[in-house]
């Protein structure tokens, strides 16, 4: 196992390639659910799980089932169907087990089934060739990557919204303009992760 | 009259309710790919002959889906849909495919697809459903091709790949970046805005219908947003 | 009918219709999309061979091919071959697509990846291109990226006996060193491996190289194209005429009776700092061991500085008997050719009047990085030496190295230093 190269993948999947500043994948979430610090947090910890599951179910069932029978090209059908089945069954044994948390994350998890960055990280994974175990670390890197994106725009977002700007920028406009910003930051990164080893 | 209605109901997805700019919806492709001007009319016109055929196909078997599956049903059609654009894109099309990448798969969880699926096609006509279709479609695509442009002439001194040369010394080169995607798109929607002086209807009353989530989803938490993407 | 049935069955329904449709999606578009692939990948091949119409990819298992083909592609009208070759670069493997026209010449070469600094190599291709393997050894490769263009080249060279391979021929694939080896071997019998003899005792020109073999079976040695072998006992086995078999048995003898006697340098003073050890024969030749400067020294980003250490036999007149490179730290694929034995080899029968003197060999010391002074040195030592390609700063190392050798040979004799 290549320790180096594991960490690399996943700094480099929350920092340089980070989804939703630099591949916007996930943006819709982004801009509507990081109004406050606790609703951010819920939901991207909530994206991360499910992009860890997804990753584990979708991965085997590239190379075993589709890779095997020819069918490689059924699967943004099936990954789709499976993160939807995926996310479905996670709120019900949430629901069942755990009440508290499912009224912490519970309310997110529907929203996540056609969250792009899900099926991105699903189809992205088998793309980059990864094997198993970079692709589970891979998607930590990028649900980890979502969180933070998150928690570090809803510190800006609620400022954002007591300024008093112009109005045609107010709401939306305002707020992509910012991400625009925090996402130019965020480009510093690229080239650190890969020297880091150097 | 009726040709009359058609019209409106068409011109209606290019300018008062464009899903970019006005609905807010489809923002993952219109960020990621506008960068080239070849890339963002690939990616509108796929989406568009994805959102004609999901919508004429989910009207024309809206009696038949039982509505506690409509969802999954919709999400089916639209990624085999999506599938078979892809296949037609890669065999016809090689460079497009390659240009557009993974973001061409994700076409299936563009909302604006099932967000007409869900709010138009599952109760109306066939006829009505694809006019409806086709202008979301082509508004889609303009919107998409207005980024484009504004991204790859300044951003890259190109047009379509034809090199401009007179812009190349003042070419802005982080406008094809990704913080440029989203600064011009910010820039954009406040341009809207000032040209419908504000009279478009307001994001708050489309958004929740138009969200394919909106039955568990908690008003708190969906205040801007217009479903997922 | 029960209302969860009904679901999961409009559902299932769904999905399969669905699923049919991209099936029959699939059906239409798979064959262009793979004509469209192949089509790609034909584009390399065509970039190297213009004139192809059609390639068709060979299964490799059925040929004995030189080690860096990967992959060989025939041109389905008999044209020719495409190889693909991977090879060491001088930083890492590169890429070199090659086409090979029927006639053995080279119809172009491109390299497809490459992580080399300088540029060059990009198009070196174009100067193999219509070579064959009688004229592709004179193709010169290009200075600063030597090892990187002789890679190319005989990545190429690899390329043109792959082509006779395919057609059904066969190649040599042995290096010259093993081609050596097995010569020697087929005329001493029951002899396992050979080592080349130092020499340093002067005997007849007509001799070119002395092998013993290591386990005491006896010698082989070269007259110009012959070998001929000396048995354990000193007994010539060759068929040759009988003065050449008086000439061997007796050089033979005169070189296993060579003994030796360390100096003791510290009785000597003036001796030059170049030396590190010294020793005379029996029969007053010497044999010592010089270091010289070479880049490995003055390389400012090196990390271990290290002289390259000559070993030489010299007459006591100050005439160069044998000569070869005892160890050395110069860059791999660039200096190290002082290992090569054409490179040392020229040093044999060299006088002091046949090389600079130490005055007329340029300093390197001083604030100014070595490298900027190679092309003086270069100036000076291409009036008496073949100076390796790339490494002018090794070369002038050797040199000063073996110069300084007849200076100890003149101390050692008491002569006027």
């Amino acid at each position: 196992m290549d320790f180096k190269g594991l960490v690399v993948i996943l700094l480099s999947s929350v920092f340089v390639n980070n989804y939703v500043l630099s591949r916007f994948l996930g943006i819709c979430p982004f801009l509507g659910v990081s109004k406050k610090l606790n609703q951010a947090t819920g939901m991207g910890i909530a994206v991360t799980i499910v992009m860890l599951l997804a990753t584990a179910v979708t991965y085997p069932i590239q190379y075993f089932v589709l890779n095997k029978l020819g069918l490689g090209y059924m699967q943004t059908i099936v990954f789709i169907l499976v993160i939807a089945a995926l996310v479905q069954m996670l709120e019900l044994v949430l629901k069942r087990f755990s009440p508290s948390l499912h009224q912490g994350l519970g309310v997110y998890l529907p929203l996540i089934t056609t969250n792009c960055a899900v099926l991105g990280v699903a189809i992205n994974n088998v793309l980059d060739g990864f094997t198993f175990l970079e692709s589970i670390v891979s998607s930590l890197g990028c649900g980890l990557g979502f969180l933070l994106a998150m928690v570090l725009f809803s510190g800006l977002r609620s400022r954002i919204d007591e300024t008093d700007v112009p109005k045609p920028f107010k709401g939306i406009a305002l707020t992509l303009i910012a991400a625009s910003f925090i996402s130019l930051a965020f480009m510093g990164f690229a080239g650190i992760v890969d020297n880091l080893f150097i | 009259m009726k040709k009359c209605n058609n019209m409106s109901l068409f011109l209606k997805g290019i300018l008062k309710e464009n899903p970019v700019f006005v609905l807010i919806l489809g923002t993952c492709p219109t960020l990621a790919v506008t960068n080239t001007v070849i890339g963002a009319l690939g990616m509108g016109v796929a989406a568009l002959i994805v959102l004609v055929c999901s919508n004429v196909l989910v009207s024309l078997l809206r009696k038949v889906i039982p509505d506690n599956v409509r969802i999954p049903c919709y999400i089916v059609i639209i990624a085999g849909f999506v599938t078979i654009v892809q296949m037609f894109v890669q065999a016809y099309f090689p460079e497009i495919y390659e240009l557009l990448g993974v973001y061409l798969a994700l076409i299936t969880v563009n909302c604006i697809i099932l967000g007409r699926a869900e709010m138009f096609a599952g109760k109306n006509t066939v006829g009505k459903s694809m006019i409806d279709g086709l202008g979301m479609g082509v508004g889609f695509t303009i919107a998409m091709l207005m980024m484009s442009i504004i991204r790859e002439v300044f951003g890259n001194a190109s047009f379509a790949g034809i090199a401009i040369p007179f812009l190349e010394p003042f070419k802005i080169a982080f406008l094809v970046k990704a913080p440029g995607g989203l600064l011009v798109y910010g820039l954009l929607i406040a341009l809207v805005y000032v040209i419908t002086k504000g009279k478009a209807p307001l994001k708050k009353s489309f958004s929740c219908e138009g969200c394919p989530s909106k039955e568990h989803c908690q008003t708190g938490s969906c205040e801007v947003k217009g479903g997922n993407d | 009918m029960n209302k969860a049935v009904k679901s999961t069955l409009s559902l299932v329904i769904i999905c399969a219709g669905m699923a049919l449709l991209i099936a029959l999606a699939n059906m239409i578009t798979a064959p262009i999309i793979k004509k469209n692939e192949q089509a790609k990948g034909n584009a390399a091949l065509l970039q190297v061979m213009p004139e192809g119409e059609g390639f068709e990819q060979l299964n490799l298992s059925t040929y004995e091919l030189p080690k860096t083909v990967e992959e060989a592609y025939k041109e389905t009208t008999g044209k020719g071959y495409v190889l693909k070759l991977r090879t060491a670069g001088y930083g890492a493997d590169f890429v070199i697509m090659c086409g090979v026209k029927a006639d053995g010449t080279v119809s172009g070469a491109v390299c497809l990846s490459s992580n080399e600094t300088l540029g060059e190599e990009k198009t070196y291709g174009d100067k193999l291109k219509d070579a064959n393997l009688d004229t592709i050894d004179a193709i010169d490769t290009v200075a600063g990226i030597t090892k990187t263009t002789l890679a190319y080249k005989n990545a190429v060279k690899d390329a043109l006996n792959a082509k006779i391979v395919l057609d059904g021929g066969s190649v040599d694939l042995r290096t010259e060193e093993e081609i050596l080896q097995d010569n020697l071997k087929a005329s001493l019998p029951g002899a396992i491996s050979f080592e080349k003899v130092f020499i340093v005792e002067v005997i007849d020109e007509s001799i070119d190289a002395i092998y013993k073999e290591n386990n005491g079976k006896g010698f082989v040695l070269i007259i110009g194209e012959e070998f001929i072998a000396v048995n354990g006992e000193g007994t010539c086995i060759s068929e040759v005429e009988d003065t050449v078999k008086t000439l061997v048995e007796n050089t033979v003898s005169i070189i296993s009776a060579t003994t030796t006697v360390d100096i003791d340098l510290t009785t000597y003073t003036n001796l030059p700092q170049e030396l590190v050890w010294a020793k005379k024969t029996a029969t007053g030749n010497y044999i010592v061991q010089v270091k010289g400067d070479g880049f490995s020294i003055h390389n400012e980003y090196g990390k271990d500085h290290e002289y390259i250490l000559v070993n030489l036999s010299i007459t006591k007149e100050g005439k160069v008997i044998d000569c070869y490179t005892y160890s050395h730290k110069e860059t791999s694929g660039i200096g190290d050719v002082c290992t090569d034995e054409k490179f040392y080899s020229q040093f044999d029968g060299k006088t002091e009047n046949d090389l600079p003197s130490l005055n007329e060999i340029p300093d390197l010391s001083g604030d100014e990085p070595a490298y900027t002074k190679q092309d003086a040195v270069k100036d000076v030592l291409d009036d008496y030496v073949d100076v390796i390609g790339g490494a002018t700063i090794t070369t002038r190392g050797y040199v000063k190295a073996v110069v300084s050798a007849f200076e100890v040979v003149k101390v050692l004799e008491g002569g006027q230093n």
